[in-house]
This record gives C-alpha cells, sequence and structure tokens, in this order.
C-alpha cells in the first residue's frame, strides 16, 4: 500500500514536471532569443532616454523592428554595429552626436544675488521660492539638479557655482535637459563651439545689473556674423548647427555674452 | 436545472470568500483596483475550473482505486501548483503588463486556500464529474465577484472622508465584515 502511493505519487510528480517542462519549452520558443542578447549589448542604464520604459523595452522594440539601434542616444558605435549585426540591419544610419551645453554663465561671481535661498538643496525648489535667489530669473539656480539627473558623471558643480559638461562622458540622454527647471541646459552637436552662452530676455538694463555675463541685445554679433541672428529683441542665439565663427562678434561683445566653448 | 443551482449556490450562498472566508488574502490585497482585481479573478477563476476537472480525474483514477485518498492534500497542491505555472507563464507571455500588475499575487494563487477548499469540498461531496466543473467554475466566479465587489468600494472609498483611525487596513476589514453579512441574505435563496 505504501509502495503505491510512493508509486502514484512520483509518477505524478514527473508527469506534472514533465508538462510544464513542455509548456515552458512550447512558450518560450516564441521568445526571441535575440531580445536577451540585444539586452545584454544594451548599456543597460535603463534612462530611458530612447522614449521606451528600459533596456529590456528597447531591445523588444530592436527585435521587432520598430526601432534603430541609433534610437539609443547612450551606446557608442561600436555597440550600434554589435547590434546591427546580430539583427542584420544595415548599420549605416550614422547617429548625431549631441552633448549637453549649459547656457548660463552667471555663477557666484558674476551674477547678482538678491537673497539667499535656504530650503529643499534642489533647483526645482528653489525655483518654486519666488524664482530663487538671483536677479537673473533666467540663468542657473546653482542647486545641482542636472548632476543629480546625470547617470554617468557627466556633469559636476565648479566653484563658481555653475555646472560643468565633461563632453567625454556625456551621452545625450536628455537627462540633464529635463531636470533643469529653467531650461538652460540644450543638447547640442558635438562639433559646435560658438554659443550665445545666455538665454536672458530681459531688457538690456536689468540684464546689466543682473549679471556681468549676459546678452543684453545689442545685436552687434548679429550683425557682424553668419548664423548668429536676434531670437528675441534681446536676446541673440547661434542659430546654424555646423560650427560658424565669429571671431569679430566674440571681440566686440560687450558682456562676453557669445564666445567659444 | 441541477447544475444551474449548483453553480449559483457556490457564486452566491456559498461564496467562498464571503461565507467560507477562503482567499482573504488576495481578497484583501489585490481589491483596490477594479482591472487588476478583475484580472486576478479570472486567473483564479481558470485556476479553480482546471483544478476542479483534473483532481477529480486524479481522485476517481488513482486515489479511491488504489486507496490513497489520505493523499488528496498533496495530489490536489500537486495540481494547483501545476496549474498556476502554467497561467503564469501564460500571462507573462501574452499580457507583461498584467504580469507585473499582478506580481507576487500570481504565484500566490497556488496558496489561495479557496481553490484547495473547493477541491476537497467537492471530493467530500461525491459530486461528479460535470458537476465538480461547474462547481469548481461557481467558486472562482464568485471568488471574481466578491473581489470585484471590494475593488469597487475601495476604489469610490479612496475619495471618501474616513476618519483617520479607520484608514486602510480597518475599513477594508470592515467594508469585508458588511459584505459578508449582506451575502448572508442569499442564504434563503437555495436550499443547495
Amino acid at each position: 500500500m505504501d509502495l503505491t502511493a510512493v508509486i502514484s505519487m512520483a509518477i505524478m510528480g514527473v508527469l506534472f514536471a514533465a508538462g510544464l517542462a513542455l509548456a515552458h519549452q512550447k512558450l518560450k520558443l516564441e521568445e526571441d532569443d535575440r531580445i536577451e542578447q540585444v539586452d545584454e549589448l544594451l548599456p543597460g542604464a535603463d534612462c530611458g532616454a530612447c522614449g521606451y520604459a528600459g533596456c529590456e523595452a528597447m531591445a523588444r522594440a530592436l527585435v521587432d523592428g520598430e526601432v534603430v539601434p541609433q534610437k539609443c542616444p547612450v551606446a557608442d558605435d561600436a555597440t550600434y554595429q554589435k547590434i546591427a549585426d546580430l539583427l542584420n540591419l544595415s548599420s549605416d544610419s550614422s547617429s548625431s552626436d549631441l552633448v549637453a551645453r549649459v547656457l548660463c554663465r552667471g555663477g557666484k561671481e558674476e551674477a547678482k544675488q538678491l537673497a539667499a535661498y535656504r530650503g529643499i538643496n534642489t533647483c526645482a525648489a528653489a525655483n518654486l521660492v519666488n524664482t530663487g535667489g538671483k536677479a537673473c530669473t533666467y540663468g542657473c539656480l546653482g542647486l545641482a539638479d542636472c548632476v543629480a539627473a546625470c547617470k554617468f558623471d557627466a556633469l559636476e558643480m565648479n566653484d563658481n557655482g555653475l555646472p560643468v559638461v565633461n563632453d567625454d562622458n556625456c551621452t545625450g540622454c536628455n537627462a540633464c535637459v529635463i531636470a533643469c527647471p529653467r531650461d538652460i541646459i540644450e543638447l547640442h552637436e558635438r562639433e559646435q563651439k560658438l554659443f550665445v552662452w545666455c538665454l536672458s530676455e530681459d531688457d538690456p538694463a536689468t540684464s546689466r545689473k543682473s549679471c556681468t555675463v549676459a546678452c543684453i541685445g545689442c545685436g552687434i554679433c548679429a550683425k557682424l556674423c553668419d548664423g548668429v541672428e536676434m531670437k528675441e529683441p534681446n536676446l541673440a542665439v547661434v542659430s546654424e548647427t555646423n560650427a560658424p565663427d565669429c571671431d569679430q562678434g566674440v571681440e566686440k561683445c560687450p558682456t562676453d555674452a557669445i564666445d567659444y566653448k | 436545472m441541477e447544475l444551474i443551482l449548483l453553480f449559483l449556490s457556490a457564486v452566491l450562498v456559498n461564496n467562498f470568500v464571503l461565507t467560507y472566508f477562503l482567499g482573504i488574502c488576495p481578497f484583501l490585497n489585490i481589491s483596490n483596483r477594479l482591472d487588476s482585481a478583475f484580472s486576478l479573478g479570472m486567473a483564479t477563476t481558470f485556476v479553480m475550473t482546471m483544478t476542479a476537472a483534473v483532481s477529480w480525474l486524479i481522485n476517481n483514477f488513482i486515489l479511491i482505486p488504489y486507496q490513497l485518498q489520505y493523499l488528496e492534500y498533496v495530489a490536489f497542491i500537486l495540481v494547483i501548483a501545476s496549474l498556476v505555472q502554467l497561467v503564469e507563464m501564460f500571462i507573462q507571455r501574452i499580457s507583461p503588463s498584467l504580469y507585473e500588475a499582478l506580481g507576487i499575487f500570481l504565484p500566490l494563487i497556488t496558496t489561495n486556500c479557496a481553490i484547495l477548499g473547493m477541491a476537497l469540498f467537492a471530493s467530500m461531496r461525491g459530486y461528479s464529474f460535470i458537476q465538480t466543473i461547474i462547481y469548481g467554475f461557481g467558486a472562482g466566479t464568485g471568488f471574481t465577484l466578491a473581489i470585484l465587489i471590494m475593488a469597487g468600494i475601495r476604489e469610490r472609498l479612496e475619495l471618501a472622508d474616513v476618519p483617520q483611525p479607520f484608514k486602510g487596513a480597518p475599513i477594508t476589514l470592515l467594508i469585508a465584515g458588511i459584505l459578508a453579512l449582506a451575502f448572508m441574505g442569499f442564504a434563503g435563496l437555495l436550499a443547495v
């Protein structure tokens, strides 16, 4: 009697196990095993810059052919190549190489301080409290939300209270752009060197008072150089991305707002 | 007719959650949103119906002929565990988002005592094969009904001004008790 119990249970166990193993095989086969391989090739930061929920979701989309590897702004060319080889894609569509640029040079020394902010130590919070301590309402708040958002150690605060981009580490993932409540971080072509390092649209008198390196909208750079124009009445902007040079404008700018990197 | 009565009895009169108080854990834990409550109810109903069928076959073709009824707990748990694994694989493949939403409660269907209870009741009462399947399906439907009612109430409750000491688990338990009282009203409906 005991033996029948043992045997019948053993047989049932083995049968169920076999059934499950079979079902596992059947259901697993449908799952493309390239998904896992692509997932391993991707950077694995799950930063979401591609627009998918994470690297695994991106891997799925890649295998399904919904997206090209270059959609991942973080991976390098070698990785694109490996993924393209794996999925038999043509890899000629090269990525646009974007890096973050902080368009404010008004640090502690240059920008006038109206008040001292003592609150939650983030730019997002400071921005809510009467737009922070600086007189300029366009400039960097200096509380390093962007540094915290960066997953690749590409940003750090300098002694002047401004974030500095380390081009070698920057992957153009857009995380700092989203994190900045003042929207002063933008993604630009890695080659572009010339920028107007200010986004202030204040009138010239106010700009001059609040910051020594503000763009006061005199327009001299726009007059002297192609590829630089007045975006707002009081603000010039480098409009051409293919790296124009503007030595005269840089020299003549009364506040050094336009400059090479 | 008899089968319909059996079904109604399992759904309303002898509701597993609100009359037998089986399967309380998922009932309280997955009932804060209607859609995930419904999915869990469906998964449980499927497992219950399949368990009813397979456990009847095992009971009548293996356990009873060899006089191994004392092993029915072990055998039924084996059936339930395997079926839950199967359902889990299925859901993971068909709807990853649902798989995420149900989380740990999907594998925990294994330890949902309502399912084992259903299988044991069915063998205890000597139901036929068809009866057992109807009973299992009815039990699952009853579970789904109970968890849906609970989820509906709790979704509305989120907007209600619940006194501080009753917030969260206390009010949920109170609702479960009142619901059980309400289901007592079905007791006179059928004499099964």
